[in-house]
């Protein structure tokens, strides 16, 4: 008996052993399984030490000129990361080109920007940095305002295992934007999980207008992330000061074309379009109701829908279902200062 | 005993004498110090050096005058410019002869007037008869992540110098910027500001140099840049910004002004 009990505890030992040696890969992300698979660069694989550094650069204003302000600044994580300006405002209060892009699911986005313009979000992040409407800074210049700081020193070394350096900077502050999934909304309830109660009336009917071939919005919104990526000209007006697409390929067929923006937590990413030019959902859905101006280059979707006033209003209710309220109270990704 | 004695002081005389007699030096009649009567090589032969270092003195100018910041000069039809800003990223250096095409070790630079010397690394000392080099950066590197460059690169994000276009991925390959007389009749000064930051694959420009010499030492090649030449033919009145995508006119006409604003001296 004694020796019974002493071999399985043996037994015990070895199998809690074994256990440890088993690696389970640590999920980061939290993707709900009826979201695709997302790619990520094999040299910036996802840890937990390059999302802390990440975290702590997103919101680090000495990346600034002035000190003023973060990536946090403009993408505000109660506003799902957008701002709530029409465009975005840089240091000393100057003004972008373009509205804030909400950064919901941004790892799956192919190219960066509104004219798709930038490959990577590893390119992007240090985009801002440099830009002049936007910090105004240089990465040189960063470095040597941290140079003493013996934190990031460690924090970098354990990342990438590195100094502190350009290379740290754009891996992990793309690696901390790759968590931000956001797939728990009303809608992700109701249409993936089932629960037939997390929809209103109002909600139901109005997801019916917007996948209806009558409105075709699911065509360029396409679920589970609203959007299907491509550059697309909504005749919004006839001549665009901002050419869009055109401005990277210098097409004429891109002018106007923007990328078709991701509808997840929509109804708190106002105001709207490249350039926030409409306030609100309803001026949105207006505008696509009555069929844009008649570009040359806009999509033929793109026509009067004859929507009526309730089907108007069912379809914002819908847009409304699309917010994550989990994500925007998601503390993993506050401000860590 | 005593015989003994003899016998090692016999041998020890002899041994002394017969190496006495046979020169030591160095036998290698390539090196340097080639020494016709030494019999015995003692390893002490130098060779010349087979490579040789190469530096770049890019120097800088406004039409016949030295580069100098904030100086108003005359362009091509009167009107009055200054720079504030001159910065052009040069890449692709190599030499050419008969035999072929030999890169040089430091590929790209970013040059700026106030910098004129610039170590392009060794090469093997031989006849070469051109030098080619861009004026901006090949398309591989263009499109590059300039954070995944050594620090040291004149290419990476960590240079403080760095021009990179962050909303379409390229290098910046010419950044001039600097006050222009606007008024019609250019009578005024030059106080409004312009900018020109080209680039794009297309506007690169690979320029090739007759530029003869038997390399057998380390040498300074001198080649220059005049800024004002950049700025030939165009109205930088009604032009006085181009991102190059927004004004791709005014960039390509910059960009074509490239060969004749930089020559490499013979």
């Amino acid at each position: 008996m004694k020796r019974r009990f002493s071999y399985l505890l043996v037994m015990a030992v070895v199998l809690s052993a074994c256990q440890t040696d088993i690696e389970v890969p640590v999920d980061y992300q939290k993707i709900p399984e009826w979201f695709p698979e997302m790619d990520i660069p094999a040299e910036n694989e996802l840890t937990q030490a390059r999302i802390d550094l990440g975290r702590k650069l997103f919101y680090e204003k000495k990346l600034s000129r002035d000190e003023s302000i973060s990536c946090g600044s403009c993408h505000q994580i109660d506003k799902a990361f957008t701002d709530a300006q029409p465009i975005a405002t840089g240091v000393e209060g100057r003004l972008g080109i373009r509205n804030t892009p909400t950064l919901a699911n941004i790892g799956y986005t192919e190219r960066m920007f509104m004219d798709g313009g930038v490959k990577t979000l590893e390119l992007q992040s240090q985009s801002p940095i440099f830009t002049h409407e936007e910090m105004d800074f240089t990465i040189a210049e960063f470095l040597l305002r941290i140079a003493g700081d013996a934190e990031y020193q460690r924090m970098f070394s354990e990342a990438y295992s590195q100094e502190p350096g350009a290379y740290g900077i754009s891996r992990s502050i793309a690696a901390f934007e790759r968590t931000f999934i956001s797939g728990n909304s009303r809608f992700d309830q109701y249409e993936y999980q089932h629960d037939e109660t997390a929809l209103s009336a109002a909600e139901k009917r109005g997801r019916d207008v917007f996948f209806s071939t009558k409105t075709g919005c699911a065509e360029c919104h396409v679920p589970p992330l609203f959007t299907n990526f491509e550059y697309e000209n909504i005749g919004l007006y006839e001549h665009y000061v901002d050419t869009g697409r055109a401005r990277i390929t210098e097409l004429p067929e891109d002018v106007g074309k923007f990328k078709v923006p991701n509808l997840r937590n929509v109804a708190e990413t106002a105001p709207y379009m490249h350039n926030g030019s409409f306030a609100t959902l309803e001026e949105v859905v207006e505008h696509f109701n009555a069929g844009g101006v008649g570009h040359v280059n806009q999509n033929p979707l793109i026509r009067p829908l004859g929507l009526t006033e309730q089907e108007k209003a069912d379809l914002v209710a819908f847009l409304h279902s699309l917010t994550d309220e989990s994500f925007m109270n998601n503390s993993d990704f506050a401000d860590p200062n | 005993m005593k015989t003994k004695l003899f016998f090692a002081m016999a041998i020890a005389a002899g041994t002394f004498a017969f190496s006495g007699c046979q020169k030591e030096g160095c036998t290698d009649k390539s090196a340097t110090n080639y020494d016709s009567k030494a019999q015995k090589d003692d390893g002490s032969c130098v060779y010349a050096d087979t490579t040789s270092d190469i530096m770049l003195h890019f120097h800088p100018m406004l039409g016949s005058s030295d580069f100098a910041y904030d100086t108003e000069v005359t362009n091509w039809e009167g009107r009055k410019m200054k720079f504030t800003k001159a910065q052009v990223y040069l890449s692709g250096f190599h030499l050419n002869n008969d035999d072929g095409t030999t890169m040089l070790p430091t590929q790209y630079l970013l040059t700026k007037p106030e910098t004129m010397m610039y170590d392009l690394g060794s090469v093997p000392n031989t006849h070469y008869h051109e030098i080619a080099f861009s004026v901006g950066v090949d398309s591989v590197a263009n499109h590059s992540d300039p954070a995944s460059w050594p620090s040291d690169n004149a290419l990476s994000s960590n240079n403080p110098d760095h021009a990179f276009w962050n909303w379409n991925s390229g290098y910046i390959f010419i950044e001039v910027e600097g006050m222009v007389d606007t008024t019609a009749d250019m009578s005024g000064s030059a106080n409004a500001p312009f900018v020109y930051h080209i680039g794009t694959d297309a506007l690169r420009n690979d320029l090739v140099f007759a530029h003869h010499m038997d390399l057998d030492g380390d040498i300074t090649m001198m080649a220059m840049i005049d800024y004002l030449e950049l700025f030939n033919g165009i109205d930088v009145r009604l032009n006085p910004d181009s991102h190059t995508m927004n004004n791709m006119p005014a960039a390509m006409a910059l960009s074509a002004n490239v060969p004749n604003a930089v020559t490499v001296v013979e």
